[in-house]
């Protein structure tokens, strides 16, 4: 427990404290570490075909390039690594194994066929270019409506019709609910194809540490922890051996939280070689091959009463894999993802669904922030605004009839899992309030038909499934994903605390948050704490930082550990104090008597006694030493809540969108520091409206990828942002330690389906039906001229 | 496609942050690897090599520009003033509190390029307003922040710089 | 990409099939050709080099006829390897049609491109196609128009 009298951290709008390095430009990210001066650098050749049978490759001219060491095709690096084969153990699965460099075909624009090592990196460029490939392009199945075919071209001979995942549920009474309903309403909704795309591309180090002969691999990843198991499996080498450090990250957005072929060769040829090995990507190869995703199609049908509400749905999920199942997620996370989160806040009792991860000649896909939330809430929530329409209820009532009420928490949905707490009713009460909901409605029905803005307004509800535990993961079959996270305290003999994490931050600022968590639960001054995490050769092992994970696993892992610690605090300083241990309370790095506050002994003085370096002899039966590890397996999930509301114009000769009013109320529990999750709530809706309103990743017909650089691939600028209106409920959770619920990708999930309902319903009175990403003028132009030329709209 | 390996190497002089290098460098060699990796110093970032994300923003000759569109042997003898300089010499104090104090970074990795672009805005528009902050802004990507904070950052700096100005005794905050 | 259009050359027909199937000719008028060699009746080797946005290559590629309906039509095949730059490959169907003494050229291309052409250039690739398909044409007509056919239609326009 908290002494009542310690000054609390948590809750504070603490200052981080990695800022002071970061904003002098001191912040060492992968390619700011000094390599050693016989560093070598790698170059990728990058297939230029989507789909092709490898013929030859020469590389003399590459190999005859002065400085040029060595190149490596796939046959050489089979010599020296396993393919990387992404175990998911779960009914419908179907593996598909990667070998490193592509062996005899090629599967997606930009995979890698030979790498060069070189002495410099400009030269690994040039030799790169040098290596000819001889190719026999072969048919390519690039879209995922093609490539989900029986006459489409197969990705791997061995997973016939390129059905990588397939897997279906029906609750006990789905069928009959859903033929005894009055009315079906459905829909096909259809989002775009986006990456993450981290503005630090990935990169790493390998160095041999020679006396130990073991490697030390730095890499810009968010699983320091998995890539080393990883790394220790794929290259045959011991893992005690394997020391991975994660240098500052310059975002990660998921991205980072896959681990990459890059990552094997350049470990790999660092212990061939036994010389260090350097690869840094540009941004062209960033975008090719670091895992996309998204690239849905729900095919939704809910069975509803005559007030709105579903009695039954059913979803039909089709998801693009990409070429190969990533990994550790591999192509079944957004395929069960998507199927399963969509229930979000509603009580839905009777849900069916089919899901399917098709495979493409096409970037693999992965873990990118949200997951399946964004799309799966683009559409359940699209198909609230269209129940309302069809009904004529207004959908932010359709959405009041259908959410799980207060007095149903806590709450155990359709597919058996938990809602311990939330505030659905809530958040969408004070969201309706704070965009003005209802005079909004009223200023749109008496705006005139021929306004050149149409304006709209958009709501999203939903739950985020964050901070899964073990059990979160092995329902879904992703059993090389532990859950569990950790946390080492060390009071140190001079009274400061050493904690380290078994996380890896890319710009969320754990040094700060860990040490306020610290702070209140052990009785320490916060500035008396030194947080480190992301070096396996120190911190204990975890599951790392993604999946809206860190506050909840991590955080309670630092609560479980503080409160074994401060046990052992407080034992000795009671025999310090001589009184009984219960008298004993920890606050501001002291032990004070309860009933005598005057008396206290502070934390050094404890731990002089614990690393015996005083004149007093540590208390019989007591060990050395103030340190603990603790383990914390969160539970299956934590469910923070959100609504989003937002009111768009959109101009209607140029279909251009302004985003005028964006609402969020937010509850992901108990807040630790309130300034860095609003800033994660900021930097998730703006990755939203990215991907709403311009992100897309295009492939031709032919799967050439059409826009790999940022002239090509828009993101959203300072201009493109709103301001956002932010207020919190803090529902803590009940389940996880601490009350956390984890607050990563909650913008992005409300924002996409929020922005893209506020279009459709500015564009609704045109008759235009918007329901495919992103949301480009040219689309929706098209869509109102089809509509005043008077035909149907593409249901696609 | 250059013709690989006979690329013949050139002195190059560059003043940075007042400070003279001559390196041999290839005629391709870009600035931002001059700066990083010829001298060694790290705080200009590369995002995308071809000048949209503007983590590599620099200062020559008293201009920002991005380091990785030009070629180091194109500015010999030219002034670059990178991160390092400016926030050593206290020009940039202002800001970087003010990005502290909002929250206005979070990986950090565009916030150099940010910081100079912020830096040169303001001593050319001291009472700018929201809109011209992001109209400004558009020269730099940032994938974290959603530029909430950014702006927000240097609206406060803009506004304690006028105090500053008003009282030149006191003007900054307790 | 597709790309369409017109030209009219004044000479008669048969000339300009002629020059079309004429290495030397064709060496001169295609923009960037740095090498063009006849393998057989139908079939020409070629390195062009080529300049979209960023990137300068050399394509090496081979051109084919077919269906040939000498001298009233043919289709173009060709495909270009750019090395590390990518690809371009493409058909273009081309149509001869005289009247009073020229001849009017008629194409309709379907094109191509991959690799990093299309991943970096494929904004600016359409102008470049057509800017380089213009410049042929020029070239070929200051081949093979006769100069007072050429001198006579300057002096009226």
């Amino acid at each position: 427990m908290i002494a009542p009298g310690h000054p609390r951290s948590i809750g504070k709008h603490v200052p981080r404290r990695e800022d002071p390095y970061l904003l002098r430009g001191e912040g060492r990210f992968l390619d700011d570490i000094a390599e050693p001066k016989d560093t070598l650098f790698l170059s990728f050749a990058m297939s230029p075909h989507a789909h092709a049978r490898i013929l030859a490759i020469r590389t003399d001219a590459a190999r005859a390039l002065p400085g040029v060491v060595d190149v490596y095709t796939a046959e050489d690096m089979a010599r020296l690594v396993k393919p990387i084969r992404t175990v998911i153990e779960i009914q419908g699965y179907r593996a598909s194994s990667r070998t490193v460099l592509a062996q005899g075909e090629v599967r997606f624009v930009g995979e890698h066929v030979a790498v060069v090592v070189a002495e410099d990196p400009y030269i690994a460029q040039d030799a790169a270019e040098l290596i000819e490939v001889d190719y026999e392009p072969l048919p390519a199945a690039v879209r995922l409506e093609e490539a989900d075919s029986e006459t489409a071209p197969l990705v791997h001979e061995d997973i016939p019709r390129n059905v990588m995942f397939e897997a279906a549920f029906a609750s006990p009474d789905f069928q009959s609910a859903f033929q005894s309903a009055e009315t079906i309403v459905s829909e096909t909704f259809r989002t775009g194809r986006v990456a993450g795309v981290p503005l630090e591309p990935r990169g790493c180090l390998a160095l041999l540490d020679h006396v130990a002969d073991s490697l030390l691999f730095y890499t810009s990843t968010q699983i320091p922890h998995l890539a080393r198991t990883a790394l220790s499996e794929i290259l045959d080498f011991p893992e005690p051996r394997i020391r991975v450090v994660t240098p500052e990250v310059g975002g990660g957005f998921g991205t980072k939280a896959q681990f990459y072929t890059e990552e094997v060769v350049t470990a790999a040829l660092a212990l061939n070689l036994r010389r260090p090995i350097k690869w840094v990507q540009d941004r062209r190869e960033e975008l090719l091959t670091s895992i996309h995703a998204r690239d849905h199609i729900y095919r939704l049908e809910a069975a509803i009463d005559a007030q709105g509400r579903i009695k039954a749905l059913r979803t039909d999920l089709t998801t693009n894999a990409g070429a190969y199942s990533s990994y550790p997620f591999g192509c079944t996370l957004e395929a069960t993802g998507g199927a399963r989160m969509i229930v979000g806040p509603y009580d839905i009792r009777n849900y069916a669904f089919r899901t399917r991860a098709i495979a493409t000649h096409t970037c693999p896909s992965g873990a990118y922030r949200g997951v399946a939330q964004p799309s799966c809430f683009m559409a359940i929530e699209g198909l609230m605004d269209r129940i309302g329409r069809k009904l004529g209820i207004d959908p932010a009532t359709v959405r009041q009839r259908n959410l799980i009420r207060n007095e149903q928490l806590p709450y155990t949905n359709v597919l058996g899992v938990r809602y311990d707490t939330g505030s659905y009713e809530e958040c969408l009460r004070r969201a309706l309030e704070r965009i003005d909901y209802w005079n909004f409605r009223k200023q749109q029905a008496e705006a005139r038909d021929d306004d050149e803005v149409l304006r709209g307004i958009g709501i999203c509800c939903f739950t985020e499934v964050a901070g899964a535990g073990s059990g979160g993961w092995r329902v879904r079959g992703l059993t090389k994903v532990p859950g569990f996270d950790s946390a080492s305290i060390k009071v140190e003999p001079t009274g400061k605390v050493t904690l380290l994490v078994s996380q890896a931050a890319a710009g969320q600022g754990h040094l700060t948050t860990f040490a306020q968590v610290l702070a209140d639960y052990l009785g320490v001054k916060v500035e008396d704490v030194f947080v480190s995490e992301g070096d396996t050769g120190t911190a204990p092992y975890g599951t790392n930082t993604f999946a809206s994970r860190g506050a909840v696993a991590a955080g309670g892992a630092v609560i479980k550990a503080a409160q074994s610690l401060r046990q052992k605090i407080a034992r000795i300083a009671a025999f310090l104090l001589d009184v009984d241990v219960e008298r004993v309370e920890l606050t501001e790095s002291k032990a004070i008597d309860k009933e005598n506050p005057e008396k206290s002994v502070d934390f050094r003085q404890v731990a002089q006694i614990a690393y015996s370096m005083t004149s007093v002899a540590l208390p019989q039966g007591e060990s050395f030493g103030l340190e603990v590890v603790e383990m914390y397996d969160p539970p299956l999930a934590t469910w923070p809540n959100a609504v989003h509301a937002v009111v768009v114009a959109v101009d209607r000769r140029t279909a251009k969108v302004s985003i005028e009013k964006y609402v969020v109320v937010h509850d992901s529990g108990r807040l630790i520091n309130p300034m860095i999750v609003d800033g994660q709530i900021h930097g998730g809706i703006v990755q939203g409206i990215g991907e709403a309103l311009m992100e897309q990743i295009v492939y031709d017909e032919d799967g050439q990828m059409l826009n790999a650089n940022l002239l090509d691939y828009l993101m959203p600028m300072a201009l493109d942002v709103p301001r956002i209106d932010i207020s919190h409920i803090e529902t803590p959770s009940i389940d996880a330690l601490g009350g956390f619920k984890g607050v990563g990708e909650g913008g992005v999930i409300g924002a996409v389906p929020a922005v893209t309902n506020a279009v459709a319903d500015a564009l609704a009175k045109t008759g235009a039906n918007i329901n495919r990403l992103p949301l480009r003028p040219s689309y929706l132009l098209r869509e109102m001229r089809r509509q005043q030329a008077g035909m149907d709209g593409d249901r696609q | 496609m250059s013709q690989p390996g006979s690329l013949r190497k050139t002195d190059v002089t560059l003043t940075i942050n007042g400070k003279s290098y001559t390196r041999q460098v290839e005629p391709r060699r870009l600035l931002v690897d001059f700066i990083r990796h010829d001298v060694g110093l790290k705080a200009t970032h590369i995002g995308c090599e071809h000048g949209v994300c503007g983590a590599c923003t620099v200062r020559i000759d008293g201009r920002t520009a991005r380091s990785c569109l030009h070629f180091a042997v194109a500015l010999q003898g030219a002034e670059i003033e990178t991160l390092e300089g400016l926030s050593a010499d206290g020009r940039l104090a202002g800001l970087q509190k003010a990005f502290h104090d909002a929250h206005g970074l979070q990986c950090g990795y565009c916030t150099p390029g940010v910081l100079l672009t912020a830096e040169e805005f303001l001593s050319e528009n001291p009472g700018p307003s929201e809109q011209e902050i992001r109209a400004a802004l558009s020269n730099n990507l940032c994938r974290c922040t959603g530029y909430v904070n950014i702006v927000k950052a240097i609206a406060n700096a803009a506004r304690d710089r006028d105090k500053t100005k008003a009282d030149p005794a006191g003007g900054s905050r307790p | 990409m597709n790309l369409a259009g017109e030209h009219l050359i004044r000479s008669p027909k048969l000339a300009v099939w002629n020059a079309i199937n004429d290495p030397e000719v064709l060496r001169e008028a295609i923009p960037g050709c740095q090498e063009l060699h006849k393998k057989s009746e139908t079939e020409f080797d070629a390195v062009v080099q080529v300049k979209v946005g960023p990137l300068k290559a050399n394509f090496k590629g081979s051109v084919r006829l077919d269906d040939i309906e000498k001298p009233d039509r043919c289709v173009i095949v060709g495909e270009g390897q750019g090395g590390v730059a990518g690809f371009a490959k493409g058909n273009a169907q081309v149509e001869l049609i005289e009247s009073q003494g020229a001849t009017l050229i008629r194409y309709n291309v379907h094109a191509a491109i991959g690799g990093k052409l299309a991943q970096i250039g494929s904004r600016v690739v359409q102008g470049v196609a057509t800017r380089l398909t213009l410049q042929f044409f020029e070239n070929l007509v200051a081949r093979i128009e006769p100069a007072d056919a050429r001198e006579r239609a300057e002096g009226a326009a």
